[in-house]
C-alpha cells in the first residue's frame, strides 16, 4: 500500500485519536473479530455487516479510518461559531469542523438528546446516531422528539451546518468512521462490544448512562492518548504550533469492569460502585431496578456479593438503596448536567484541545457532586 | 408526553409533582442559561414560568442559545424562548415579558406572585436589583452565571448571604493619562477608539476624556502637576513651533504645526474647527479633519510634553490621510471576525473609509450613535482607529476578531457549561418547590474547568450556603462609608455614580438629619422639584454634608433604606475620571496633595493586584467575577482562592438591551483595566 500523504492537518487528527500517522499507514488492518457467543449476541448490530449510510468513508479503500484534514471555516460558521472560538480558538474549532461523533444506544433518552444538542451546537462535521432498541422509557418531554426522525428533524434545524445521519443498519465497523463513540445507556453486553471495536480501530470510547438521581460517563480514550494542553482561556485564539503536546493513557473498559474495586474513602462517592452494580444489576434483570422492596433488596444483595468478589474495603450501602430506589425516573436536570459534562468531553477529544477526564465522572444529584475517579489499573 | 408525577415522586416524595406542578417561577434572562434554565424547568415538570428578556436574538447567540433559529434572528429571546418550550411542553403555560427587569411595572407586588426566581441574567446591576426585590418580596432567588469553562448556581433568601453580601470586583479603569496619552497596551488603544467614536457620533459628553479633541483645546493631562511645567511646542519634526497655552479651560488651538508640506489635508483643514461633523462638512473633509487632528496634530501636542517621554518613547506621527491612499479598501469586503492582523495602511484606509461611509449613510444618527460592537460602522472605526493609535505608539496592532473581543467585553460563552448551570439551577429550584419554599437543602454549585481536591476530586463542587455579611447594607443594616472631596462632588454627581452606579440602586432619596436633599415622589410640588433640582448642581459642602455626616438613603423602588458615612478626603483620586473620584469602604489614599496622585497606593489599586491571578478581564468589566472581591467593609477583606476562579456571568445573555447590556460590560465605562499586574508594574516604575 502506497504511503498515503499525511501532511500537518492530517498528523493532527491522528495525534488526537492517539495514532501516529506512520504507525497506522504501515501497519495491517486489525481485522473486528467481534462475534459474541451466541446468545450474547446484541440484535441490532448484527443485522447487516455493511454500513448503510456513508458512501465518503466506504469508499475508502484502505479501511483507514475517515481522515477528515481540517480547513478553513467558512463566513457563516466563524459568525455562528464566534463566541466559542474565542474560548478555545480557531485551531480547535476547525478540528470541530471536520470531526464525526457518533452515539449509539438509548438515542431517544433525555441524556442522548442532552448530549447529541451540546456536540452539535459546538459545530462537529458528522453526527452519526445508532438507536439499539426502542423500547427504552421514553423520556417525558424530550425537547428534540420522542423519536429518531423527530429528533433528527429537531437538530438539523437547530444547527443545519451539522450531518445528522441516522445509522439504520449499524455493525461494529461502524466505529471506524468516527472521531469518538458514545455509548448511552447501553447494556453491559453491547458496550463491552463497541469499547472493543474502538479499541481495535483506535477511536476513543465514552460509556455512560443516568438513572434517577445519579449519571456517570466513563472514559477510554487508549493506551496513548494525545491532546494539546488547554491554555488559560483568556489567551483565546493562538498559534497552535506553540503549544505544548501531551499523552495520557487511559485504562480499557474491559480492564476497568475486571479490576477488584479501589480503595474508596469515606468521602469518595462511589460512583464506580453505583455504576457498577447498576449495569451488573441491568444484565441479570435486563431492566433497572424500580422503587419496590423487592428490586431494592435484590441491589442491596448484589452489591454485597460484589462488593465481596471485588474486595471492596469499603461500601456504601445506603447510596445504592437510594440509587434502587430511584433509577426508574428520569430527571430532566440531571440529564442535563452529566450530557453537559459528557458533551464537554466530546469537544475536548475531537477538538485536541484540553485534558480529558481520566477516566470516571459520576454525579449525584442529591449531593450535587460531580467528581472524577480513576478506576480500573493505570491503562 | 405525561409530566414526571412518577418521576418526581420516587425521588421528591409524595405529591412532589403537584407541588412542582403548582409552583410559579420566574425566569429573569433568556439567553444562554435562560434556554437551558427554561427546558430544564420544563423537563423536570414546572408548569408555570415566567420570562423576562428585553433583549432580541442574534446569529453569534445560536451556538448556544439553542432554543432559536436563524430565523429568529432580530426576534424577541422571551417571546421565541417561550415558543420553543411550548413546542414540546404544550400542557406549559410560558409567559413571555420582551421587558427590563429594572422596569417599575416589576415591583414588589409582581415579584411576589412567584414561588421562587431564577437569575439567568449577565450584568452585575441587573442582578443585585432582581436581590433586593427578592428580598423584598420575600422569595427565593436562584443566582447563576457562567463564563467559559466554570460557572455556578446559588441560593438566596433571608437568612442566607445575599448578592451584595459580597462587593464585586470594582470596575477596573485605567488613568485618563494612560488612555489619553501614554497607551502601552492594545487595551488602551481600543479604549480610546471607542471614546473617539463616541466623541464623534455620540450625544455631546463632557466626561468623555478626549472632549478636548473635539473642542479643540489643549490635551489634558492627567498629571496635573505637569501641566504648567510641560514644555509645548510642537515636534521639531516640522520644524515649526509654537507655545502653547496649557491652562486647561484655555481655548488655544491645538498647534498648528503641520506645514502643509508633509500633511496635504491641512490646507482643508481648519484647526480651530470642532472635530465634530458639520452640516458644511462634506465626508471627505470631515473624514481629513479627524485623520489629520487626532494622528497627527494630538500626537504632536503629545510629543510636545517631554516629561511623558523620559522613561518611555514618544509617538509617531502617521499621514493616515495619505497611507488610506495606497491600498483603498471596500467596506463591504471588510471582514470584521478575521484573525489577521491589519497593518497601519490598511488600518488608515479603513478608518478614512468607515468615517466617510458614517457621513455618507448615517448622518442622521450622529449625535445618538454610541459604541456598540454589532454596529459594522462602530468596529471597523474601532478596529482601524485603535490599530493606527497602537501604530502610533509602538504597540502591537491586533485582529479585527481580537479588538472585537476586547472592545466589546465579549465573555467566552459555550453551550456544555450553560447546560450544566441551567441543570444546577433546576435541581435547587425542585429542592424549594417540593419543600414549600424552604431552603435547608439548598447549596452553592461551581461548575470548574479541571477537577480539584486532593483525595476525592470533584469538578462539580458543592458548597453550604453562607450566612449573610453583617456588614451588608442591603440584607444586614451594613453601614457603607463613602470617601468623597465633597468640594467638588455635587449632589447629582453623589447620586448617579456613588448610589446608582457603584450601589446600582434605582431612584434613591437623599436625607441628612431631618433635611431632605432629594426625593422623587411623582407628585412633588414644582417649588421642590425646582429646590431638588438645584440641590443636584450643588456640591455635598454646599449643601452642609461634612466629614463625619450620616446621610440616610432610601429607594422605594428597591424597597431600601441604609445609612452612609461620609468622610471628606481633598483632591480625591484627581487621576481618575470624575466618575471615579470616591472610596467606598476602603483605604483611602493619604491625601497628600503634593504627590503624584499616580502613585497612590488606592483601594483598587490593592484590589487589582489581587485579581490579577483571575487573569480575567471580562470579569471584572462585567463585574461578575463572583465572590471573587473583598467583604464589604475596610478591614475584612478576604479572599477565598478557590471562589476567586469561579467567574461568573454570561454577557451575551442579557435581560436588557444590548446597548445599555455594552455599557455595564464596561463599553462606556471610562478606562477598564484589563491587566492590572502590567498596570501596577508600570506604576512602581513610574514611582
Amino acid at each position: 500500500m502506497a504511503m498515503p500523504f499525511v501532511g500537518k492537518e492530517q498528523q493532527f487528527v491522528y495525534a488526537v485519536r492517539g495514532l501516529d500517522p506512520n504507525r497506522v499507514s504501515k501497519a495491517p488492518l486489525l481485522p473486528i473479530r467481534l462475534l459474541p457467543p451466541g446468545n450474547l449476541q446484541p440484535k441490532a448490530l448484527f443485522l447487516n455487516h455493511k454500513t448503510s449510510t456513508m458512501p465518503a468513508q466506504e469508499d475508502r479503500p484502505d479501511g483507514q479510518p475517515p481522515v477528515t484534514a481540517p480547513r478553513e471555516l467558512t463566513g457563516e460558521e466563524a459568525a455562528l461559531y464566534d463566541r466559542q472560538i474565542r474560548l478555545w480558538g480557531l485551531e480547535a474549532q476547525r478540528k470541530l469542523a471536520s470531526s464525526s461523533v457518533l452515539l449509539a444506544g438509548d438515542v431517544c433518552s433525555l441524556t442522548a438528546q442532552e448530549l447529541a444538542k451540546n456536540v452539535l451546537l459546538a459545530g462537529v462535521m458528522r453526527l452519526g446516531l445508532v438507536e439499539y432498541d426502542d423500547k427504552y422509557k421514553k423520556a417525558p418531554r424530550s425537547f428534540l422528539g420522542d423519536s429518531v426522525p423527530a429528533i433528527v428533524q429537531s437538530l438539523k434545524e437547530m444547527n443545519p451546518l451539522v450531518n445528522v445521519q441516522v445509522i439504520e443498519k449499524p455493525c461494529l465497523e461502524v466505529v471506524k468512521q468516527f472521531s469518538v463513540v458514545c455509548a448511552i445507556g447501553m447494556s453491559r453486553k453491547e458496550e463491552l462490544l463497541m469499547t472493543e471495536a474502538c479499541r481495535a480501530a483506535e477511536v476513543p470510547f465514552l460509556a455512560g448512562r443516568v438513572a434517577g438521581v445519579i449519571g456517570w460517563v466513563f472514559l477510554d480514550l487508549g493506551d496513548e492518548y494525545s491532546y494539546q494542553k488547554s491554555e488559560s482561556n483568556v489567551s483565546g485564539p493562538h498559534d497552535s504550533a506553540s503549544v505544548s503536546m501531551k499523552t495520557a493513557s487511559y485504562c480499557s473498559y474491559k480492564a476497568a469492569l475486571d479490576a477488584n474495586w479501589g480503595r474508596e474513602t469515606a468521602r469518595s462517592a462511589f460512583g464506580w460502585h453505583v455504576a457498577y452494580t447498576l449495569q451488573e444489576f441491568a444484565s441479570r434483570h435486563s431492566r433497572l431496578p424500580s422503587a419496590d422492596e423487592t428490586d431494592v433488596k435484590l441491589m442491596t444483595e448484589l452489591y454485597a456479593e460484589l462488593s465481596e468478589s471485588k474486595k471492596s474495603k469499603r461500601t456504601n450501602t445506603k447510596l445504592i438503596e437510594r440509587v434502587a430506589n430511584t433509577a426508574s425516573a428520569i430527571l430532566g436536570p440531571v440529564c442535563a448536567i452529566v450530557g453537559g459534562m459528557w458533551g464537554r468531553e466530546v469537544i475536548k477529544i475531537v477538538s485536541g484541545k484540553g485534558e480529558p477526564l481520566n477516566n470516571l465522572f459520576f454525579f449525584n444529584a442529591e449531593t450535587s457532586a460531580g467528581s472524577v475517579e480513576r478506576v480500573g489499573p493505570p491503562g | 408526553m405525561l409530566p414526571t408525577s412518577d418521576d418526581l415522586q420516587v425521588i421528591y416524595g409524595p405529591n412532589a409533582a403537584e407541588r412542582v406542578a403548582k409552583s410559579s417561577v420566574l425566569v429573569v434572562g433568556a439567553g444562554g442559561v435562560g434556554c437551558e434554565l427554561l427546558k430544564n424547568l420544563a423537563t423536570a415538570g414546572f408548569l408555570r414560568i415566567t420570562v423576562i428578556d428585553l433583549d432580541t436574538i442574534d446569529v453569534s447567540n445560536l451556538n448556544r442559545q439553542f432554543l432559536f433559529r436563524r430565523q429568529h434572528v432580530g426576534k424577541s429571546k422571551a417571546i421565541e424562548a417561550a415558543n420553543a418550550i411550548s413546542k414540546f411542553a404544550p400542557d406549559a403555560q410560558i409567559r413571555p415579558m420582551m421587558a427590563n427587569v429594572r422596569d417599575n411595572t416589576f415591583d414588589v407586588t409582581f415579584f411576589r406572585q412567584f414561588t421562587l426566581v431564577c437569575n439567568a441574567l449577565d450584568n452585575l446591576e441587573a442582578r443585585r436589583h432582581v436581590n433586593r426585590m427578592c428580598l423584598a418580596a420575600d422569595v427565593p432567588l436562584i443566582e447563576s452565571g457562567s463564563t467559559g469553562y466554570n460557572g455556578q448556581a446559588s441560593v438566596i433568601a433571608k437568612g442566607v448571604e445575599c448578592y451584595d453580601c459580597v462587593q464585586r470586583l470594582p470596575q477596573k479603569t485605567y488613568a485618563v493619562c494612560t488612555i489619553r496619552s501614554t497607551p502601552d497596551k492594545p487595551v488602551h488603544c481600543i479604549v480610546w477608539a471607542k471614546y473617539l467614536f463616541d466623541l464623534l457620533f455620540g450625544p455631546d459628553d463632557d466626561a468623555n476624556v478626549l472632549k478636548d479633541l473635539d473642542l479643540n483645546r489643549s490635551p489634558t493631562p492627567a498629571q496635573p502637576k505637569q501641566n504648567g511645567e510641560a514644555q509645548h511646542t510642537a515636534s521639531a519634526e516640522n520644524g515649526h513651533s509654537e507655545p502653547l497655552d496649557k491652562h486647561q479651560n484655555g481655548q488655544s488651538p491645538v498647534p498648528d504645526s503641520a506645514n502643509g508640506k508633509h500633511f496635504e489635508e491641512q490646507k482643508q483643514t481648519d484647526p480651530r474647527k470642532r472635530l465634530r461633523y458639520s452640516s458644511d462638512d462634506t465626508a471627505h473633509i470631515f473624514a481629513e479633519r479627524v485623520a489629520h487632528r487626532v494622528f497627527v496634530a494630538d500626537i504632536e501636542a503629545q510629543r510636545a510634553m517631554e516629561d511623558l517621554w523620559r522613561q518611555r518613547s514618544p509617538p509617531i506621527l502617521f499621514d493616515v490621510t495619505s497611507a488610506a491612499k495606497k491600498e483603498p479598501v471596500s467596506l463591504e469586503k471588510v471582514d470584521l471576525l478575521s484573525q489577521s492582523v491589519w497593518d497601519a495602511d490598511h488600518s488608515a484606509a479603513v478608518f478614512m473609509a468607515v468615517l466617510r461611509d458614517i457621513i455618507n449613510h448615517r448622518v442622521s444618527e450622529i449625535g445618538s450613535l454610541t459604541f456598540d460592537k454589532d454596529d459594522n460602522h462602530a468596529m471597523l472605526f474601532v478596529a482601524a482607529a485603535a490599530n493606527l493609535r497602537a501604530n502610533a505608539y509602538g504597540v502591537p496592532l491586533q485582529s479585527p476578531f481580537a479588538t472585537k473581543g476586547i472592545a466589546g467585553n465579549i465573555v467566552h460563552a459555550i453551550a456544555t457549561t450553560n447546560a450544566m448551570v441551567g441543570g444546577i439551577i433546576v435541581l435547587e429550584a425542585l429542592k424549594i418547590a417540593t419543600s414549600d419554599g424552604k431552603i435547608d437543602k439548598c447549596v452553592t454549585t461551581f461548575v470548574s474547568q479541571a477537577p480539584r481536591g486532593s483525595r476525592v476530586k470533584t469538578i462539580l463542587c458543592p458548597e453550604m450556603l453562607t450566612k449573610p455579611n453583617p456588614k451588608c447594607f442591603v440584607c444586614s443594616n451594613g453601614q457603607p462609608h463613602v470617601s468623597v472631596d465633597l468640594d467638588q462632588f455635587t449632589l447629582k454627581q453623589f447620586r448617579e455614580y456613588v448610589l446608582k452606579k457603584k450601589l446600582s440602586m434605582k431612584e434613591p432619596e437623599v436625607y441628612v438629619a431631618n433635611n431632605i436633599l432629594y426625593e422623587t415622589y411623582h407628585d412633588l410640588d414644582e417649588d421642590d422639584v425646582e429646590m431638588y433640582q438645584s440641590n443636584c448642581n450643588k456640591t455635598l459642602a454646599k449643601l452642609n454634608v461634612e466629614n463625619g455626616t450620616q446621610l440616610t438613603i432610601s429607594d422605594f423602588k428597591q424597597n431600601l433604606k441604609c445609612t452612609i458615612h461620609i468622610s471628606h478626603t481633598e483632591n480625591l483620586l484627581l487621576d481618575k475620571p470624575i466618575q471615579e473620584r470616591f472610596v467606598l469602604d476602603g483605604n483611602v489614599p493619604v491625601p497628600t496633595p503634593q504627590a503624584d496622585s499616580n502613585d497612590h497606593d488606592s483601594a483598587e489599586d490593592v484590589d487589582a493586584d489581587e485579581v490579577v491571578e483571575v487573569g480575567e478581564e471580562r470579569q471584572i468589566a462585567d463585574g461578575v467575577a463572583d465572590k471573587s472581591a473583598e467583604r464589604l467593609g475596610p478591614g475584612a477583606r478576604e479572599i477565598n482562592s478557590r471562589e476567586r476562579a469561579q467567574p461568573d456571568g454570561e454577557v451575551a445573555n442579557a435581560h436588557v438591551p444590548s446597548k445599555d447590556r455594552e455599557r455595564d460590560a464596561g463599553t462606556k465605562r471610562p478606562l477598564e483595566e484589563s491587566n492590572a499586574r502590567e498596570e501596577s508594574q508600570k506604576k512602581k516604575a513610574r514611582s
